[in-house]
Parts: C-alpha cells; structure tokens; sequence
C-alpha cells in the first residue's frame, strides 16, 4: 500500500454556527517528516482500526449515505477541495467539548492498484511544553496547539475497496475514547461526522456471545471450564452499553487458557471473537435465563444467572467435594418433564 | 475466467454453503416469532445472474461494469408471513441484527394499479454465515404477506419470460388477480386486527 496524497486541515469547533471559520488546509509533502509519520500510520491502520463500522442508509431507505458520497468522490479524483469537504463536515459536528482538531485525510491504493484506500484522523489540540537544553541552561516554552497521536481523544477511520459503485459500505474505526467507555463523546466521530454505526450490531454481537457461553457449557465436560464461564454469566450484565469483544470479555473475566479457547472453538469463526460490539444485558438475559448445576445424587438446581448464589445458599460438606444447597421459598409451581430441564 | 466460469465458480464455492447458512441463521432469529409461514434463501442461478448482468440503461450502456461487485442479490432471502400487521414486527426483530444499507417498500407507480407488492431489504451479511474472500457483502431480503408471496410467485413463473410479450387480456387478468390478493390481504389483516384487539 502507498499514500498517493495526504491533506491537513484545522477544524475548529463550530456546530450549529451560523458563522463558522473558514477552512484553508494545505496538501502535506509526503517526504517530510510528518509526510512519513502519516505514511507509517497509513500502512498500519489495517491494525489499528479494529472496530468494525458501516454507513447508515438515508432516512428515507434509499442506498445513499451523505458521508460515503463525499469518501467516493474524493477517490474518483482526489483534491484538495474534495478532502476539504470532510473537514467542513467535520466542523459541523465540532463542538466546544471535543475542542480544535488537526484533521487529515489520506488517500491511497495498493501495490497493483486494484485496491483504493481512504483514511482520515483527527488529533486533538493541546497544550505542551519544548524543552531544550545546552551545557549552560534548559529553557523551557508552553506551547498552544500541539496535536499528539496517543493522546486519549485521537481518532481515525480507514475505508478500503475496488469498486466504488457498490462497495464502501463498510470500513474500520479507533477511538480511543469508544474504548475508555465515553461513548457520549465519541458519538460524534462515529455517530455524527462519519454517519455510520457499529457494523454489528449491540443484538447480534451479544447473541453471539451468549449462544458461544451456552454452547461451550453445554459441549465441555470439564466441570471446570463450566464453572468458570457459569460465573461469566452471573456478572456479564453489569457490561451493559459497553464496548467489547468476546476476546476483551475473556480477558477482563480473567478467563483460564483452556476455558477462553473451548470459547473461542465453539465460534463459527474465530475471528468473530476479535469483533467489537456495544454489550446489551436486555439481549443477554434473553438467551441466558437460567443457571443449572446438577447434583451427584440427581439434584437439579435451576435460577436466573445474577439471582442463583442469593436463591441457593451453598455449603461445603467434608473433604470428599460434597456440596450442600440450601433455599427457603413458597412452592409456585410443580412440573414433570421428559428430560433433563 | 470469463465471467459464466467466474460466477459458476462463486455460485457452488460460496453462494450455496451462504444460503444455507443464512436460512438457518434468519431460521434460529425467527425462531419465537409469530405467524411466519416460511423463511426461505437461495443463491440466484447461473443463468438468471448472467440474464441480470445484461440489463442495459435507458441510454443504452450495461448497468452493471462490475457484476460480482455490484449485483446484491446473489443471495436472495423471504420471509412470509401471514398479515400485513406483521411486517413492520419482523422488519424490527431483523434490523436489531442485520445492518441495512436499503429499505424500500414496492407498490405499483399509481393507485389505481394492482400489481407487485413488498418491502425489500439490502442487508450486510451477518459474518457468521460469510466464508471467504468471493463471498458476496449483501443480501437482499424480502418480506411479504402470503397473499403477496403466492401471487408474485404464480405471477413470476407465467411471465418471466425474456423476449416475450404478454396479450393485453392476459395482463388485464393478472392484474385482476393482483387486485384479488391485494384485497384478501387487506381484509385478513382487518379481521386479524380486529379478533386480535377482542381477545386482548
């Protein structure tokens, strides 16, 4: 992949403006320095951006998007004038909040030329110190204005493909403040500006981590792995609204090798474990109703995952691992059934 | 490989084992929902793929320069359901987890016509049931009543015929059937809407 033009542009806040700053920009020297820095970031992107997005259709259903128009007009013929379409956007979604942006939009293509690339980022402005220092003094200087890639609020998206008729429907994300949970803050990037959405949705990618916990349970017969990913369930509803995957779930729940892989294994895909989504306890607590644990003397225990340690009062018996259940309540139902429930 | 061998390769590699997938991932979605007569998917043939990449403009150019691009429907979903109440109720359950880039509903040009009725979808594929680079981005997805699924079927297999014109009596009588379905369509729904709001 190579960049074949890079533009820069400073966005001031200026939503609902009547009056907004005007945006000059300049077309950046690919062999300068910051030419290189943006080249790297290019390249790597792939990488970088791993949250997975998509254009929301028009309001009226049709197959047209505001934002996907100005990203494939600047590939037909790149200017200057067409990058600095998206700056103006941008701007129009700036607000005091998410404060002066330095905002860049680059655009490439692969080495046989079949695969057109667009990628735009945005640092936001802040303030720094230069220190420089000689054998006799240091001299220090704030600086207004400085514009860092690691900063907590950068944000990038990246948009691939060959055809732009019928394909840039979808592309990739980062934002950092997506990842720190201010998902308020970042709707601008995402939400606002590019118009678009997760790609999947907080239902499916939910349902998918739900279905891959039940599955695992149900397939495993390591009582181990099971116990684990039951205590997963009891406490993956306080995630509601957050941004996750199920390789970020694994990890915060501090999931053992083997019971993070038996999850992984029982995904159509492994990469799907890879793929971002907002956590919904609603869709969670539709699949997953019930935690069951089964007895040696054919005990069947059954209550909603985040109610079961307060319904069955769990004692230790012995050495021997005999466990002894308690619950106190009035019988509201009775039932025989053909298998196990 | 010209484009018959590209699509044929595409058609039994991806498209077949997709479609499969996909009804029954649309199949497991559906599963506690009400009134649905069938859910059915299938990857569209060789042949009309090949009929569809000749469609020309009203200028007279190829719609299409890039057919395996930009032809959306080489996987093709139905949803039928039993009444027009219960469209908008499936179109919610499936835009929970299918992102759409296309919603349209099909009606005839004037309302003195009776012909094809429907909402149609073009929707991402869900990446449980995508399997490779050839695999195709988008499905469309129709839901239709049954009284809109049985005469667009029947309608289909009289007159889709490429290069031959239908008598005016015989398009006269198709849309008399069209406008018969239309209205067993709309009274089933009134009855159901009707008995359904008693019995609550």
């Amino acid at each position: 992949m190579k960049v074949l033009k890079a533009y820069s542009f400073l966005v001031h806040p200026a939503k609902n403006l009547d009056d907004a700053p005007k945006i000059g920009g300049t077309e950046i020297t690919l062999s300068d320095e910051v030419g290189v820095l943006l080249s790297s970031a290019f390249i790597r992107a792939e990488n970088d951006c791993s949250l997975g997005i998509s254009f929301e259709m028009s309001q009226d259903g049709k197959q047209q998007n505001p934002m996907r128009d100005l990203i494939v007009d600047l590939l037909e013929k790149t200017s200057i004038a067409k990058a600095r379409k998206l700056a103006v956007s941008l701007q129009g979604v700036t607000t005091n909040r998410s404060k002066m942006g330095l905002f860049f939009v680059l655009t490439g293509e692969s080495d046989d030329k079949k695969i057109k690339k667009v990628y735009l980022c945005r640092f936001p402005a802040d303030n720094g110190i230069v220190a420089e220092e000689n054998e006799e003094e240091l001299q220090v200087e704030f600086l207004k204005q400085v514009f860092m890639k690691s900063a907590f609020a950068y944000k990038a998206a990246l948009y691939q493909g060959k055809n732009t008729k019928s394909e840039f429907w979808e592309g990739k994300a980062i934002d950092k403040q997506v990842s720190n949970k201010q998902l308020s803050i970042s709707g601008y990037w995402i939400r606002e500006f590019l118009k678009s959405d997760f790609k999947t949705t907080s239902e499916l990618g939910t349902k998918r981590f739900a279905q891959a916990l039940r599955d695992t349970i149900a397939s495993t017969m390591d009582l181990d792995i099971k116990s684990e990913l039951s205590a997963v369930a009891t406490i993956a509803k306080n995630f509601n609204g957050r941004v996750v995957s199920i390789d970020t779930l694994s990890k915060t729940f501090n999931l053992s090798g083997p019971a993070s892989n038996a999850l992984t294994e029982t995904l159509l895909r492994k990469d799907l474990a890879f793929t971002k989504f907002k956590f919904s306890s609603s869709e969670f607590s539709k699949h997953i109703k019930f935690k069951q644990i089964q007895l040696s003397n054919g005990a069947v225990l059954a209550a909603p995952p985040g109610k079961f340690e307060d319904v069955f009062k769990k004692t230790e018996e012995g050495t021997n691992g005999n466990i002894s259940y308690t619950t106190t309540g009035r019988v509201v139902d009775e039932a025989l059934r053909k298998g196990k429930p | 490989m010209n484009l018959d061998a590209a699509y044929e390769h595409r058609y039994n590699s991806f498209l077949v084992p997709i479609a499969s997938k996909l009804r029954d991932f649309l199949e497991e979605l559906l599963k506690d929902s009400k009134r649905i007569d069938r859910i059915s998917v299938r990857a569209k043939s060789v042949s009309r793929f090949i009929g569809k990449c000749e469609k020309l403009n009203n200028d007279g150019t190829k719609k299409y320069s890039d057919p395996l691009t930009e032809i959306q429907d080489q996987i093709g979903a139905r949803i039928v359901c039993f009444y027009r109440a219960d469209v908008g109720r499936i179109e919610e359950e499936i835009l929970k987890y299918l992102r759409p880039i296309e919603a349209k509903q099909i009606s005839p040009e004037s309302e003195s016509e009776f012909g094809y009725f429907g909402k149609h979808f073009v929707l991402f594929l869900p990446d449980e049931v995508v399997n490779g680079e050839d695999s195709p981005v988008f499905f469309e997805l129709q839901v239709k009543t049954l009284f809109q699924h049985a005469w667009s079927e029947a309608e289909h297999d009289l007159t889709y015929k490429p290069q031959r014109d239908l008598p005016p009596d015989i398009n006269r009588k198709i849309a008399f059937t069209a406008a018969q379905a239309w209205g067993a369509d709309q009274i089933f729904n009134e009855i159901f809407i009707q008995t359904a709001s008693n019995d609550a």
